[in-house]
């Protein structure tokens, strides 16, 4: 994975580019919105992480300059602004996910990972079923089967189960669910997103001989066959 | 000029009271002046219409005579007036008896006035000095009004009236007047000062203990006169020492608040510190050694959110996010969710939640505020009793509400639990941030309406009421 990390904190963004090297990402750094213009029109990006409070240009006018230019690149805004309003600021700009600073590591490559798959894979979000590792979901009327058996989901479960066929090896933070699901987009300590898992696994997974609801200490949820196969 | 004029003025007379005592002053004095010039003019009216309706009588009845008893008759009734006449102090009646050949039948004017219309209507003329008898030469001239006839022999009679009286009414009522307007001025505006007097000294309590407060001393309250008969004054005084316990009641919460937070940082920090000074010292460092740390780190950042969001609900404007929102669907939702954590507890979630409910608001704070009440139902609620969920409307209100058993508060405790890093164990060790219910209670609060919350009988009801009208 290739990504444009666009942020004028030097530490910040040296430390960031670091941690995702670590993990096999490359990655490069632009320290305002104009040179992470530059940098777009250049060289292609999977995922371009976009501070907002930068100088010469900010980073929701870097982003739809970039939009505005054809760029479609998914873009992450990473920003300390964190208001509902200035959620939809950044979304309606044309970024692709948004994450309040401070934020967990993991948490950010969870979310660079989606974005990256969802560029590679175009889900075709009309299509009727959605399916993954036996388990097939009926877009239209909701009706879910594993191994061709009916499995009966409440419709919280059903969204949570749309968004793990829609991802599947891909790790899911607590937080991601809960924003996707619930769309809750604040901090709970709340145990929502735990017990509908169990909840789901209750019913998808433990019929069946083999698990297809992880969890990943520390980090979140997997819907997967084979764990090894998981980023 | 007026700056000058100003300049001389005692500071005292620039304040409002004193300006609104003057102005009070001289708003009496004018209107008095008013009011006596239109006596003067009232009282000088009276007399000469009184003198012109006796001048007409007098020429009447002296017309019937010179008709009865002819020109003789009349001489003689005119020659006993003019001795009448004399013997009065003042108001002095002059006549004048013109034969058809202007010779001077009777009368003691010297001179018929050109001015003298035969007309029978009473008009004012100057009679000078020498129109007068020689006898009486020092009553003064004027203005006299007048009155003459001509009879049928083409005889002629003048009655004229001096006005001494008149003047001298009309003098007096000006000396009156003159010292009723000074009067009145002097006694108002010595009421005025008094009134302003009294006033600036009701006032400057007040600022004197606004200015205390102001530097600082939050315990000053302004001294209320101890009668029954409270003034607006002592109301400003009661509202303004309401609002200074309020003030000293939050700085203390501030206070109160700002060591809590103190306190429940400073404990994570120092225990992070510990930790990565523990590690600097390992030679290897696994990434789980750092997890305990990070764990911390990030309770830290959830307690900072806490406090942001709480401080933006209260002071910045949040309806302007509200939107329409089916609390019923967000209700159902939440509860199929939390009756399935109730019951990993043993805890029984019995919820009623009419269906259709939708009020303005923020779904994000709303389902945020639920979602803490439910936590806390299920965190003090013991295994084998129960939480109850209610969501209904009626009329225009929307009542929510959470009861939960196996809480017992004082009414204090009660209070003291919605303000924010309260914790009802002193050790401060209960898992949270004790932000909660403050999120709570500012979240209901930016919908208009508050937490309501009640202990009775081993149960602990949290309640709001959303008013669905606007």
């Amino acid at each position: 994975m290739n990504i444009l990390i666009v942020e004028d904190d030097n530490i910040a963004a040296t430390t960031l580019a670091k941690s995702l090297q670590a993990k096999g990402i490359v990655t490069q750094i632009a320290d305002n919105g104009q040179k992470a213009l530059d940098l777009v029109s250049e060289e292609s990006f999977d995922v371009i992480i976009m501070d907002r409070m930068m100088p010469k240009m900010d980073g929701i006018k870097a982003l739809e300059k970039m939009r505005s230019q054809g760029i479609a690149t998914p873009i992450l805004i990473l920003s300390a602004l964190g208001e509902v309003d200035e959620r939809v600021e950044g979304l309606e700009a044309g970024g692709d996910d948004y994450l309040v600073k401070p934020y967990a590591l993991s948490e950010l490559i969870a979310r660079l990972n989606v974005l990256y798959k969802r560029n590679n894979f175009v889900h075709e979000s009309t299509q009727e079923w959605l399916k993954g590792f036996g388990v097939k979901l009926n877009t239209f009327n909701g009706k879910v089967f594993r191994d061709e058996l009916r499995v009966p989901l409440q419709p919280q479960e059903r969204k949570l189960l749309e968004y793990f066929l829609r991802h599947p090896n891909q790790v899911m933070t607590r937080k991601m669910l809960l924003e996707k699901v619930w769309d809750f987009h604040f901090e709970t300590d709340s145990n929502l997103i735990d017990t509908q898992i169990s909840r789901l696994r209750t019913k998808l997974d433990k019929p069946f001989s083999n698990a297809l609801i992880h969890t990943i200490r520390g980090k979140g949820y997997v819907f997967a066959e084979d764990l090894s196969l998981v980023e | 000029m007026i700056d000058l004029f100003l300049k001389y003025i005692p500071d005292s007379w620039k304040t409002l009271a004193m300006r609104l005592a003057i102005r009070q002053s001289i708003l009496l004095s004018v209107l008095t002046l008013v009011a006596m010039l239109i006596l003067y003019w009232l009282v000088s009216n009276f007399v000469l219409v009184q003198i012109s309706s006796d001048l007409k009588y007098s020429l009447q009845q002296l017309s019937q005579i010179e008709a009865k008893q002819g020109a003789s008759g009349l001489i003689q009734r005119l020659d006993r007036l003019a001795i009448e006449n004399e013997s009065r102090g003042h108001s002095h009646r002059y006549y004048l008896y013109l034969s058809k050949d202007d010779t001077i039948l009777a009368g003691s004017l010297r001179h018929w006035p050109d001015e003298a219309k035969i007309n029978e209507k009473v008009t004012n003329i100057l009679f000078e000095e020498n129109d007068l008898p020689k006898e009486w030469a020092d009553i003064e001239e004027g203005l006299w009004p007048s009155i003459a006839t001509e009879f049928p022999n083409g005889s002629k009679l003048l009655i004229t009236q001096s006005i001494d009286t008149t003047e001298r009414l009309k003098d007096f009522t000006m000396l009156v007047m003159t010292f009723l307007v000074v009067a009145v001025t002097l006694i108002s505006l010595l009421l005025g000062w008094v009134q302003g007097k009294t006033i600036l000294k009701k006032i400057e309590r007040i600022n004197n203990t606004a200015r205390r407060v102001e530097h600082g001393e939050l315990g000053q309250r302004v001294e209320l006169e101890n009668n029954q008969k409270t003034d607006e004054f002592d109301e400003l005084g009661i509202h303004l020492n309401k609002m200074f316990d309020t003030i000293e009641r939050l700085m203390q919460d501030i206070k109160q608040v700002s060591q809590n937070i103190a306190h429940d940082l400073r404990k994570p920090l120092t225990r992070v510190q510990a930790q990565l000074e523990g590690l600097q010292a390992q030679e290897i460092i696994s990434a789980e050694d750092l997890d305990s740390s990070l764990e911390d780190l990030g309770n830290l950042n959830i307690t900072f959110n806490a406090i942001l969001q709480l401080g933006r609900l209260e002071s910045s404007n949040p309806q302007k996010n509200f939107s329409e929102v089916n609390l019923s669907a967000l209700c159902n939702d939440l509860i199929s969710v939390y009756a399935e954590m109730a019951d990993e507890k043993s805890i029984l979630c019995r919820s009623s939640i009419q269906d259709g409910i939708v009020i303005k608001g923020d779904r994000q704070l709303l389902a945020q505020a639920i979602i803490n009440l439910l936590d806390n139902a299920l965190q003090y609620t013991p295994a084998g009793e129960g939480i109850t969920f209610s969501l209904e409307q009626k009329n225009a209100l929307v009542h929510l509400s959470v009861v939960n058993t196996g809480v017992s508060l004082t009414e204090f405790q009660l209070k003291e639990i919605t303000k924010p890093f309260v914790r009802l164990d002193n050790a401060r060790s209960s898992e949270g941030n004790g932000l909660g219910l403050s999120l709570v209670k500012a979240i209901f609060n930016a919908h208009g309406t508050d937490l309501k919350l009640k202990v009775s009988d081993y149960r602990f009801l949290a309640e709001a009421v959303f008013n669905n009208n606007d």
